[in-house]
């Protein structure tokens, strides 16, 4: 547990830069989206939650290259795998400090811009990032040692995997007046989030040691 | 038992025996098929003549699923027993699955045109089709780009485990969206229980597919153990070659 949380504190104080690029992606497009369609402020407040709960899965998906790729290339998962040490408990601090790096600020920007409005929608974006991270973290291992580029190998293998995740924070959204109550919908994402998160700890290990080998 | 089931040169002695029948039940089946769908069965009160597209398209979805189904049971059998075989048909059958999910896709769109009047729309099934054309595709390309090919088949059996769990999520997570969305309304098919002048000519068309499918595995199974074959082969040579020149 002491390692755990170390290991969180070290990443996080060497955040790359590419993930701060990645966020400033988020912000030119949603400045962009703003002023496009500050003629029609209905459109835009009904569409706004769906168009943020997209675009920072999409950003997600972008940046999942990143989760293990400084560790592979300096060498430190063959160190960690070569003095026997758990690779599960690496793998789910490196996934909570990407969330932490990029989840939390993705939260933060969609509460600046949607003005702190809705609690289920700040909710609705931290867990599908979660999940996202935790079941592309199998595509991104998987990746590792491909020998052609994988620019379209890891979006293909993500992109089913995240339909049902964005389907599900959006629904909770969209749907409340329907189904009555936004209740379901939270449980419904800690669901999936739970699945990921068991799915991801027994698929990511063997993913890395198959890209070692 | 299954040590010997999985053995290569067991399973292709077999599958090699029951190819020619399998062959031969393709083109009964998809004569008798074809027969029975253009000329004796009935058009449909509603959509008229193009519900004999349905002979092929259902036929095709049943395939792609039940070959995606297929691969991940092979993929764990892969896993638990530790064996390279199942991982090697489960290569050589995605094709399969992909080329029935495209003729599903592709009927489906030319079958929607004259039905609901547009060749797409977001509707639960034909969104969960396009997905598990992704997880297809998705697999495909992780097997085809490693170096390495006993990498790349274990690298491909754990997508394909992921994406056979997912697909009951994202197939429930998208009629449902659907449902709750908008009522079906349009694409309610008012469908009675089937008649069996129209369920004859689909059983047959389902077998036709079913005995393709396997031809056509047995074929591919065969061609990749093949090309292991002639690949250790020619390994043994280099070495044998080397050993001579070194003496």
């Amino acid at each position: 547990m002491v390692n755990f949380i170390r290991q969180i504190r070290q990443d996080l104080y060497r955040t790359p830069q590419s993930i701060l690029q990645v966020l400033f992606v988020f912000l030119n497009l949603m400045i962009a989206f703003g002023l496009l369609s500050s003629n029609h402020p209905d459109l835009w407040q009904a569409f706004l939650p769906i168009l943020l709960i997209g675009l920072s899965c999409g950003i997600v998906s972008l940046s999942l290259d990143q989760l293990f790729r400084e560790d592979w290339e300096d060498g430190s998962i063959e160190w960690l795998m070569s003095e026997g040490k758990s690779i599960e408990i690496y793998i789910l601090a490196r996934i909570i400090t990407h969330w932490l790096r990029l989840g939390i600020p993705l939260v933060l920007f969609v509460g600046l811009i949607s003005g702190f409005a809705s609690y289920l929608l700040l909710f609705g974006v931290a867990t599908a990032t979660l999940t996202l991270m935790l079941l592309g973290a199998v595509g991104s291992a998987l990746c590792l040692n491909t020998s052609a580029n994988n620019a379209i190998l890891l979006p293909l293998l993500t992109l089913p995997l995240g339909i049902p995740i964005m389907i599900v924070s959006m629904g909770s959204l969209i749907n409340t007046s329907v189904s009555g109550g936004a209740f379901p919908y939270f449980l419904l994402q800690g669901g999936l989030l739970l699945i990921a998160c068991a799915l991801s700890l027994v698929a990511c290990p063997f993913a890395l040691r198959l890209s070692l080998r | 038992m299954i040590r010997r089931l999985t053995h290569p040169k067991f399973l292709l002695r077999k599958g090699e025996a029951l190819l020619p029948w399998s062959m031969a039940a393709t083109g009964l089946f998809g004569c008798v098929g074809l027969l029975l769908s253009f000329f004796f069965s009935p058009p449909d009160y509603q959509q008229g003549e193009s519900v004999r597209i349905m002979y092929i398209h259902v036929p095709a979805s049943w395939g792609a699923l039940s070959v995606y189904t297929f691969m991940a049971i092979l993929s764990g059998w892969g896993f638990v027993t530790r064996a390279s075989l199942p991982h090697l048909i489960t290569k050589a059958i995605a094709p399969i699955g992909i080329a029935f999910t495209l003729i599903s896709l592709g009927t489906g769109a030319i079958w929607g045109k004259p039905t609901w009047g547009t060749w797409w729309a977001w509707d639960a099934r034909l969104t969960s089709m396009l997905l598990l054309l992704f997880l297809y595709l998705g697999y495909w390309t992780l097997v085809t780009l490693f170096d390495d090919e006993e990498k790349a088949l274990s690298a491909g059996a754990v997508i394909a485990l992921i994406g056979w769990i997912n697909i009951p999520i994202i197939k429930w997570s998208v009629e449902w969206w659907h449902t709750l969305h908008q009522p079906a309304s349009v694409f309610r098919l008012a469908k009675p229980a089937i008649h069996w002048t129209m369920l004859a000519p689909l059983f047959s068309m389902a077998m036709a597919f079913a005995a393709y499918g396997f031809s056509i595995a047995v074929i591919r199974i065969r061609t990749e153990i093949n090309i292991r074959k002639i690949r250790s082969h020619q390994l043994r040579e280099g070495i044998n070659q080397n050993e001579k020149l070194a003496a």
